[in-house]
């Protein structure tokens, strides 16, 4: 039910872009998704597959680039926090800085 | 036909809400009122944290309740019962509240005499932090059973928080709760966190959280 709310804010920001540029018709959204963002893109995928029937984006796909979770440790090291369970490959600390793996993002759209 | 073109736009999905909250934080500021967003898992104690709050709040400022949930009226009528003025937000069927929500519901709910307002949220602690609601703060309730590794595993909602109420503590002896390591934890995420351990059954520490609140108010409302 969370992933509805979230598609709901999608079409919102759609809506606007399409106002903004003049756009008629919007035939692909590409978004990206942090692995921290706390979205579950199968659901996300479901949710948005239902909730654009009979409006404006019903022909409009959605593509999903995932983005995994990384973390610079105070080490300077940069690591993959999920392939590591969040430890350091280098130095063996847990003491980092999330770098990427939280973004939630419109990144283009295929439109006319 | 046109011809289909690909568009480059990196624009954040939540940048609407975020406006949104943003208009009404400033507009909640201009009329002297200072919104409390309440937030916490199902069961850890929100409503009677609440209800301790509100008594040791209520002679002192003009306070007014708004409760979130699915639906139902349970946690209305139970602050009603203590004679805060209090309003039912149903979210049919949504998990959290956005900003458009929240500012229906401020404006049904008539705020401009009150000083605080505190918003009870969905009991839930992924959604809820996605969302900004325009609250002037977030606070939000761990409870000791729920365990010391949640903020572990909920990092955005501790990340969001500007104050954590740790509750049930009386139960402290049943479980095993390292407080230090909680302490540590949502520190790591959230550096500048108020942090209070209290039990809102038995009273302890509430007076340390109503000062901080009370804190908060005056500043906002200034």
């Amino acid at each position: 039910m969370h992933e509805l709310g979230v598609v709901l804010e999608i079409f919102d920001l759609i809506e606007e872009i399409m106002k903004e540029q003049g756009l008629k018709k919007v035939s692909a959204v590409t978004i990206e998704v942090g692995e921290l963002s706390g979205i579950l893109p199968d659901y996300l995928k479901e949710c948005w597959n239902a909730a654009r029937l009979g409006g404006e984006l019903e022909q409009t796909e959605l593509e999903m680039m995932m983005i995994p979770a990384a973390a610079q440790c105070i080490c300077g090291n940069e690591y993959e926090m999920t392939a590591n369970n969040r430890i350091c490959p280098k130095c063996g600390k847990t003491d980092y800085t999330v770098t990427h793996g939280r973004e939630f993002n419109i990144l283009s759209i295929e439109a006319y | 036909m046109d011809k289909f073109k690909v568009i480059e736009i990196k624009r954040s999905i939540f940048e609407n809400n975020d406006r949104e909250a943003d208009r009404l934080r400033a507009k909640l500021k201009g009329e002297k009122t200072f919104l409390l967003n309440l937030m916490s898992s199902p069961g850890s104690g929100k409503t009677t944290t609440l209800k301790a709050t509100l008594a040791r709040l209520k002679d002192e400022m003009n306070v007014g309740v708004m409760e979130a949930d699915i639906d139902s009226d349970v946690d209305a009528k139970t602050i009603s019962d203590m004679g805060v003025r209090s309003i039912q937000l149903h979210t049919g069927g949504m998990c959290h509240l956005d900003a458009g929500m929240t500012e229906q519901g401020i404006t049904e709910f008539g705020t401009q005499d009150l000083d605080l307002v505190v918003l009870e949220n969905v009991g839930n602690l992924v959604c809820p932090a996605e969302f900004d609601t325009g609250a002037s703060k977030n606070a939000m309730i761990l409870s000791v059973p729920e365990g010391d590794d949640k903020p572990l595993k909920y990092p955005l909602m501790f990340t969001v928080s500007d104050v954590v109420l740790i509750n049930k503590i009386d139960t402290k002896s049943v479980f095993d709760f390292d407080d230090k390591a909680v302490v540590e934890r949502i520190h790591r995420l959230n550096p500048k966190a108020e942090i209070f351990f209290i039990s809102a059954k038995t009273g302890e520490g509430i007076d340390a959280w109503c000062d901080w609140l009370k804190k908060e108010v005056k500043a906002w409302n200034e």
